[in-house]
């Protein structure tokens, strides 16, 4: 589970989170803002200032918001003077948007509010539909609705061109204020803000829900807030019921808006719902009896509500359903009055519910919430250290200086020596100006001149309050208050003392501390222009000169700025007047806050956990502080492990074997033997299910190492039979769950057969993970413990999101086994006269058995055979039959109980009475058998000998010895062992060093530390780290189909040929939507139906996508002769898991992708794609520090999808969403993030991946076809063109040697196709560059694969495990 | 429950090294047999790890002793069965001169010390009634009850094979606790020499959510101490600032009892 933060408000107004893993408040940065009221969402605060007002903070994300602003310049040509802008009256105007309706002058497209900033100038545009434009950027047409073509024709009379221009959202993590309703802010002050949405059903994610209440009892709602304008655009009335003025509002995640009236009611709106997200009318809801409502909490499924009296109340008979309409079962059927006394109630995103109590004001939690127990069991109260804002400059004044006080230190800095802070202080004040003249002076194209004149007035202004601050009660306003238009008067309280500021708790300082703050900024530049090198008379005798040193540490720069933001931001308005006006009480403020109460006492006011994501089985570590699972670093469990190993070191090891002290060795009490596991199940034979008993026998020592362990399935088929398949042969081992028929299936790889598993059936989900663990557990401690894949493993992740990998990097000690497993001597009892004996790996071309016996003195015949199993009824493939009676050995075989034709071989030197070593090694086309390691004889296939399962010895001799090699020497594709990770993603890759991320299907990104368990391929016993738990959210779709007649127009009915009206994606199953079940145990549902409005190809307001006929092109817009349509519906399901990852937080990334190389530095740069489109490289990334330190943008013309590092410099390719390839020059290993992006064209189909490695480029479609990027020269990394490789590629990984990795959809075997089937390229050669064909691995259902690293072919390879 | 496989680890691979000599008025031979040397895991019981001596010890004893039952005895003392054997080396030998110095009967068996062990199924049932008394103190029961009887057969063969996985693999459902609440009570018992243990009610966290450490334990159940005395957990001395629930989450024998062993200075 990701961490994320609880907020709360103290009496203070001071604004505190605490996050999930943390046990600890942490004071959000404070600005001179305080707050009364917060509302959280996962990604963004909305707050209630002291002053009134609105504020939102953004949290930063990695990943910018940025936009891009565009305005079409149009022309038409006219004989005289060519191409101008003088247009027909009845023409679009000369700069217009896109489709010529509104005209966009470029001067007048302005920031919406200051906590943007224009990231360049305005420039054009020079790509045209993939294709690059000339120099001038024009498209030419004939008129101007039309086509547009980069050439000029002859017919072409107008031509447009476009300017673009990107601006950013700067004012992330800290507070900035929203605009006011009116331009006088204290016109209509806010009473209360509540932020939601999110989950509305077919609703983008991130639009989120903003409503209001103002003073005046009127609810506003804030439009267009979602991802790419978190401050919305305006506000908008909601009217609500005559008499009903409302002084309390709260929206949750789903869009339903509960408000308390005055009179303590609630109204409750109806029909929100996507295509109205603001709903169309009230409801009232009465309140508990004899109560009144002040203030509601509104959940997914649950609403809770306290009243005036500060009891609790929870509403009753609600119901989740999104779908539903009925008004029960939006307001709820009761009030159910909880226990408890509380002031306010908040509630978290699962239902989860926080609340501050009335006597201590303590912040509570609720336990025991659980979906089916919404209403929680019991309070409990947070008690937690709180940790105050760190403020960088504690300049010499008593320890309980706020921010403030400081900022007023930082203004006094005036001392010579002190440039830089200066300079940075200029370079903030630059930034607020600029800002502000765009504002001011919207008729200028430039600012510059403003911001001159800007400048000059902060000059006066500093100057005025040099003087101001000379004075004592100076509050007279300074000259420079006039020039401000309409300047909001806020009401602002300057409390003369501190228990004026006591009993005004949240009294407003905003105006005040900006004041303080423009002062404090511009003094030293005034000072340094005025009066350099000379102390300034406003240095306070208390400032130190060491602590301002300190002050301006590296990150003070940081520091500054955010506040600057906050106050370029608050001043939006053009509101400058007031904070200039203020700037006389500077000197009120060291006393004032150094009278601030000691933080200790903390009274919290309100909490907020409407992006907390919690669970009641799981909860935080806030409780109890022994709550933290490690305790490796306590003294007393230090001294415990030190004696235990003293313990260990007197009483264990000198009486053990290992020191050879004592002539003789301690016997062990218990040996060390085999155990079992023992169960029920059915076993797929003979195409059905049978039942059988499944035992998985471990042979071991004392230091519970598997030495050995066989799984043996004892069914019964007419006859009994036994299947026993050993550990050692064990690749691959998933687990599948197909509930609709009450079966859980545990399938196990051979490399025998490697694209079909053998398969147990559970009856149940718990017993078949039990038996997974169980075997893959085996397998793991069979094939001995290994720290951390190393950098050269190939990841694999299923359709199903499962993780595996297989370490391409063998140690020596894997080596040894691996031969020591290819090569065994088969176990035989002392002295047994026949046996049958397991062939592990088959026998396949290349296999081989040795079988040394001793022939009885009077013997008259003995067989070895190769059989296809164990009982008398099986097929034998040879059948070796020495007869010494009539001095001949026969050959032959068995099939179906009928022996064939016999072939006859003299018995050279088999002779009664001495050893003989027979052995038979499998070819291609025959058995080639050997007498004493002499060639005796070849025998003919009759049967596959990939059949062969036994080997059988039976007759007149006492077998000594069985050799059995399956000759894995060099190692195949197919028999590779695949290691499962906790966890469940979309993507992963790796990289050099073995830098491991991934991304999960909500586009979270996760590092990979290395460890295994987790999921459900966590060990009998966790690692110390514990589990690290993780969720991910999946969609699943059904897709709605119709057909058009002309009497009854689009119906269910279709024709006898068409497709179910519930089906899948292709239409050739039915799929009603009762059917789909959640993939496992660990799903759970978080919405019901909805239609989908986001399907790919566009749809209409239904959400239907229309076509000709099934299966055809579907588009958003029906045309007359399409007679079929069909909509996507989805269902999200949540799972929650475990596994070794790590989240990185505040960022969402759909690809990303490790560079193989390293940077000039030593790190690794890891390459993303914001779910914006943005591409960011994090920096910092090294072998102990898989995180990195920082992103940064390489700004792209266009939003991306892919991007993928390359090996060489020149290889960083991405594609864009429109599936053009974009290659980045410039990059090298001081400059990991290139220069420049090169546009490259596409091969036809639009493309969704390019990768390179090893001097190859290949470049995947949208219909999954791969081709490979001609001509691609060191000096011309762009290539030519493009060339078909193959189709039905699903994903794609090319390697440092250039070896070419693919999942692919569909792949042909003997026995049908199979789906997702991970191949690796063969056949590539300089002068076959695309290679010829796929060979393919273990498994199927594969979704992605990477390999980007492969072992170089030296034999010195660097242990990347340490 | 917070594992921490390295020190569940080092507990359990735990071992006594014994020297077994047999009774001399049992002994059927002219000359004393050699004693038998044996490494026996802490954590099981005498019964359980004894089938070699038995074995070793049959030949050389008069043929109407051959199915009596076998009892030892440590320097005078018979030893409980029903106690692990690290308890009974902790209280009996403490490690003064290794090996542990035993000696095998077949015959007197002391009836009033000591109960009878006729098969290991007694162990067994012994082994289980520890252990739901100790989950009916940590979960009140609920855990154990909750198993399936091969979970139950699991952790006993675990014990009985000296299978660390085996045995961890179901008990650690046994040991799961909440973080902020812990165990309802530690199971322990407090064992001292030629006493009856003590076994009280004892939460893992006081009225105020501070943490109960061993200390707490002692102070409380420990009437009399004094300079020298040592508090030996699994053969260690355990710093009395470790908190209970830690303490009984990865001291624990296998019935899920932590055993504490106080030795007073004199013996």
């Amino acid at each position: 589970m990701p961490s994320s933060q609880l907020f709360a408000v103290n009496n203070l107004g001071r604004v505190f989170g605490l996050s999930t893993d943390e046990a600890c408040w942490r004071e959000l940065d404070y600005l001179g803002i305080e707050f009364k009221r917060l509302s959280a969402h996962e990604s963004v605060l909305w707050a209630l200032g002291g002053d009134h007002q609105v504020y939102v903070y953004v949290y930063g994300s990695s990943v910018p918001i940025r936009v891009c602003e565009e305005s079409y310049e149009n022309q038409r040509w006219n004989p005289i003077e060519g191409f101008t802008g003088v247009l027909l009256p009845s023409d679009r105007a000369n700069f217009s948007s896109a489709d010529g309706l509104t005209s966009r002058v470029l001067s007048t497209i302005t920031l919406p509010t200051l906590a943007w900033s224009w990231e360049s100038p305005w420039h054009l545009h020079y790509t045209h539909e993939g294709q690059a434009l000339e120099k001038e950027g024009w498209t030419y047409a004939i008129d101007f609705p039309r086509t547009y073509t980069a050439e000029k024709r002859w017919n072409s009379c107008v031509r447009r061109r476009k300017w673009v221009r990107y601006r950013r959202y700067v004012a992330l993590d800290t507070w900035s204020a929203v605009p006011p309703i009116h331009q006088d802010a204290t016109e209509e002050p806010f009473i209360d803000v509540s932020v939601g949405g999110g989950e509305v059903p077919g609703e983008d994610p991130d639009r989120l829900m903003v409503w209001a209440v103002t003073a005046l009892g009127r609810v506003m709602v804030r439009d267009g807030v979602d991802g790419s304008c978190p401050e919305g655009c305006r506000w908008t009335h909601i009217p609500t019921p005559p008499d009903m003025d409302v002084t309390s509002v709260c929206v949750g995640r789903s869009g339903r808006v509960w408000a308390v009236t005055w009179d303590g009611k609630v109204i409750v709106r109806m029909g929100v719902n996507r295509d109205c997200p603001v709903g169309n009318g009230w409801v009232v809801v009465e309140p508990p009896e004899g109560s009144r409502l002040q203030q509601v909490a509104v959940g997914v499924q649950a609403v809770w509500a306290v009243t005036r009296d500060h009891r609790v109340w929870f509403r009753r008979g609600l119901e989740g359903s999104d779908s539903a309409t009925s008004y029960n079962s939006i307001m709820g059927t009761s009030w159910l009055m909880m226990v408890g006394s509380l002031n306010s109630v908040s509630m978290g995103p699962n239902d989860q519910v926080w609340g501050v109590s009335s006597e201590d004001t303590l912040v509570l939690v609720r336990t025991g919430v659980t979906p089916s127990e919404l209403a929680g069991r019991t309070w409990k109260p947070i008690s937690l250290p709180i940790t105050t804002c760190e403020s960088p400059s504690n300049s010499g004044q008593s320890s309980s200086a706020s921010p403030q006080s400081s900022v007023s230190g930082a203004g006094k800095v005036t001392s010579p020596d002190t440039t830089a802070p200066e300079d940075i202080n200029l370079e903030g004040v630059e930034k607020v100006l600029a800002g502000l003249s765009v504002k001011d002076s919207v008729e200028e194209e430039e600012g510059k001149m403003k911001e001159q004149q800007e400048d000059e007035n902060i000059s006066g202004k500093a100057e005025e309050k040099t003087d101001g601050a000379l004075q004592d009660e100076s509050l007279a306003p300074p000259q420079s208050m006039v020039e401000s238009v309409d300047s909001p008067s806020i009401e602002i309280k300057y409390p003369e003392d501190c228990s004026s500021l006591e009993s005004s708790g949240m009294s407003d300082h905003a105006g005040e501390y900006v004041a303080s703050l423009l002062a404090s900024q511009s003094s030293p530049v005034n000072d340094l222009k005025a009066t350099p090198g000379e102390p300034s008379e406003l240095e306070d005798g208390t400032t130190q000169k060491s602590a301002e040193q300190q002050h301006f540490s590296p990150n003070t720069k940081e520091w500054i700025e955010s506040r600057l933001r906050h106050a370029s931001s608050t001043s939006s308005q053009g509101s400058l007047g007031p904070l200039r006006g203020e700037v006389g009480a500077l000197r009120e403020e060291g006393p004032i806050f150094n009278l601030l109460p000691v933080e200790d006492d903390h009274l919290w006011m309100w909490v907020t956990g409407g992006g907390c994501w919690i669970k009641a089985n799981n909860m935080p570590k806030w409780f109890v502080s022994e709550g933290s699972p490690v305790h490796s670093s306590e003294p007393w469990r230090v001294n415990v492990l030190q004696r235990l190993r003293q313990r260990h070191e007197e009483q264990i090891e000198p009486f053990s074997g290992s020191v050879a002290d004592f002539a003789f060795v301690y016997e062990e009490a218990v040996e060390g033997s085999s155990w079992a596991i023992s169960g029920q199940c059915r076993w797929w034979a003979s195409k059905q299910w049978v039942p059988a008993s499944v035992e998985l026998v471990m042979v071991g020592s004392r230091r519970s190492q598997v030495k050995d362990a066989t799984l043996l399935l004892h069914y019964s088929l007419s006859t009994p039979a036994v299947e026993e398949i050993s550990i050692g042969s064990i690749l691959l081992v998933a687990l599948c769950v197909d509930s609709s028929v009450g079966r859980s299936l545990v399938a196990l790889y051979h490399p025998n057969y490697p694209l079909k598993p053998k398969t147990l059936s559970f009856s149940t989900e718990t017993e078949a993970e039990e038996w997974l663990n169980h075997i893959a557990l085996a397998c793991k401690t069979f094939r001995g413990h290994k720290k951390r894949p190393s950098q050269y493993a190939v990841w694999g992740l299923t359709a199903q999101g499962n993780l595996y990998f297989h370490d391409k990097y063998l140690t020596e000690e894997e080596l040894r086994l691996e031969a020591r497993v290819s090569h065994k001597e088969l176990p035989v009892s002392e002295g047994a006269t026949s046996a049958v004996l397991l062939l592990d790996r088959g026998f396949r071309p290349g296999c081989f058995v040795s079988v040394l016996v001793e022939i009885h003195e009077r013997a008259e015949q003995f067989h070895v055979n190769l059989q296809t199993g164990r009982g008398t009824d099986c097929n034998i493939a040879i059948h070796i039959n020495p007869r010494f009676s009539k001095k001949v050995a026969i050959l032959n075989t068995k099939k179906k109980g009928v022996w064939g034709q016999e072939e006859k071989q003299g018995l050279m030197n088999i002779t009664p009475g001495r050893h003989c070593d027979v052995s038979v090694m499998c070819d291609d086309d025959d058995f080639k058998l050997s007498i004493d390691e002499q060639y005796w004889c070849s025998f003919k296939h009759r049967l596959p000998p990939s059949a062969i399962t036994h080997v059988a010895v039976r007759g007149d001799v006492t077998i000594t010895n069985v050799t059995y090699n399956h000759g894995a020497g060099e190692s195949q594709l197919t028999d590779w062992y695949w290691r499962g990770v906790g966890g469940h993603f979309k993507r992963v890759e790796s990289g050099a060093c073995g830098v491991t991320w991934a991304i999960s299907y909500d586009f979270h990104v996760y590092i990979y530390t290395g460890e295994e368990e987790g999921g459900l391929c966590k060990g009998s016993i966790t690692s110390e780290s514990g589990d690290r738990l993780l969720s991910d959210t999946r969609h699943m779709y059904v897709w709605e189909n119709q057909r058009w007649n002309p009497v009854t127009g689009f119906t269910h009915r279709g024709l006898p040929t068409d497709r179910n009206t519930w089906s899948d994606q292709t239409g050739r199953h039915h799929r009603p939507k009762e059917s789909i079940r959640l993939p496992s145990r660990h799903w759970s549902w978080t919405s019901e139906w909805c239609v989908d409005y986001h399907t790919p190809g566009g749809v209409d307001k239904e959400g239907w996508q229309y076509a000709t006929d099934f299966p055809f092109n579907y588009h958003g817009h029906r045309y007359v002769t399409d007679l079929v349509r069909r909509r996507r519906w989805f269902r999200k399901c949540r799972i929650t898991t475990s596994g070794p990852w790590r989240q990185m937080e505040k960022v969402a990334l759909i690809d990303i992708s490790v560079s193989p190389m390293c940077a000039s530095d030593g790190t690794v740069p890891v390459w993303g794609v914001s779910v914006t489109g943005e591409v960011v490289v994090r920096l910092g990334v090294l072998l102990d520090c898989h995180q990195g330190d920082s992103w940064i943008l390489v700004p792209a013309e266009c939003p991306m999808m892919s991007v993928n590092a390359g090996v060489h410099s020149h290889s960083v390719w991405a594609v864009s969403k429109d599936g053009r390839a974009h290659l980045r020059l410039g990059v090298t290993p001081g400059i990991p993030q290139g220069t420049q992006w090169v546009n490259v064209d596409s091969p036809g189909h639009p493309l969704v991946e390019v990768a390179s490695g090893a001097g190859a480029v290949w470049g995947l479609d949208r219909a999954g076809n791969l081709h490979r990027r001609t001509n691609v020269l060191p000096l011309f990394p762009e290539g030519t063109g493009w060339e078909l490789v193959c189709g039905e590629v699903i994903s794609f990984s090319v390697d440092t040697i250039g070896s070419l990795w693919a999942v692919l959809e569909s792949y042909n075997t003997e026995n049908g196709s199979v789906q997702g089937v991970m191949v690796r390229r063969v056949g590539i050669t300089p002068s076959c560059p695309i290679g010829t064909g796929w060979q393919h691995t273990l498994g199927t259902g594969w979704s992605a694969v990477c390999a980007r690293m492969s072992v170089p072919s030296t034999v010195s390879i660097p242990d990347a495990t340490d | 429950m917070a594992e921490d496989r390295e020190i569940l680890r080092e507990v359990w691979d735990g071992r006594v090294p014994v020297c077994v000599q047999l009774a001399s008025e049992d002994c059927n031979t002219l000359s004393a047999p050699d004693p038998y040397y044996l490494m026996v895991p802490r954590l099981s019981y005498f019964p359980l790890v004894m089938d070699k001596v038995r074995k070793h010890f049959l030949r050389l004893i008069s043929s109407d002793l051959q199915e009596a039952e076998m009892w030892l005895e440590s320097d005078g003392m018979p030893l409980k069965w029903h106690y692990p054997v690290g308890v009974l080396f902790d209280l009996h030998c403490g490690g003064a001169s290794l090996p542990w110095a035993l000696t095998a009967h077949f015959s007197h068996f002391p009836e009033q010390d000591l109960i009878r062990c006729p098969t290991r199924e007694v162990v067994e049932s012994h082994f289980m009634s520890s252990l739901k008394e100790a989950d009916g103190l940590k979960h009140r029961g609920q855990i154990i009850t909750n198993m399936k009887s091969k979970d139950h057969k699991q952790l006993w063969m675990g014990l009985c094979n000296d299978k660390f996985d085996q045995f961890w693999a179901i008990n650690r459902k046994l040991m799961e606790s909440t973080p902020e609440e812990g165990f309802k009570f530690i199971p322990f018992r407090l064992h001292s020499p030629s006493q009856a243990p003590i076994q009280r009610l004892i939460r893992p966290l006081t009225e105020d959510g501070r943490r109960v450490t061993l200390a707490d334990l002692l102070l409380e159940y420990l009437s009399v101490s004094q300079e020298g005395d040592r508090v030996v957990i699994q053969g260690i001395e355990v710093p009395h600032d470790t908190p209970l629930q830690w303490l009984s989450e990865h001291l624990s024998h296998p019935d899920n009892f932590l055993h504490i062993c106080y030795i007073p200075l004199q013996s």
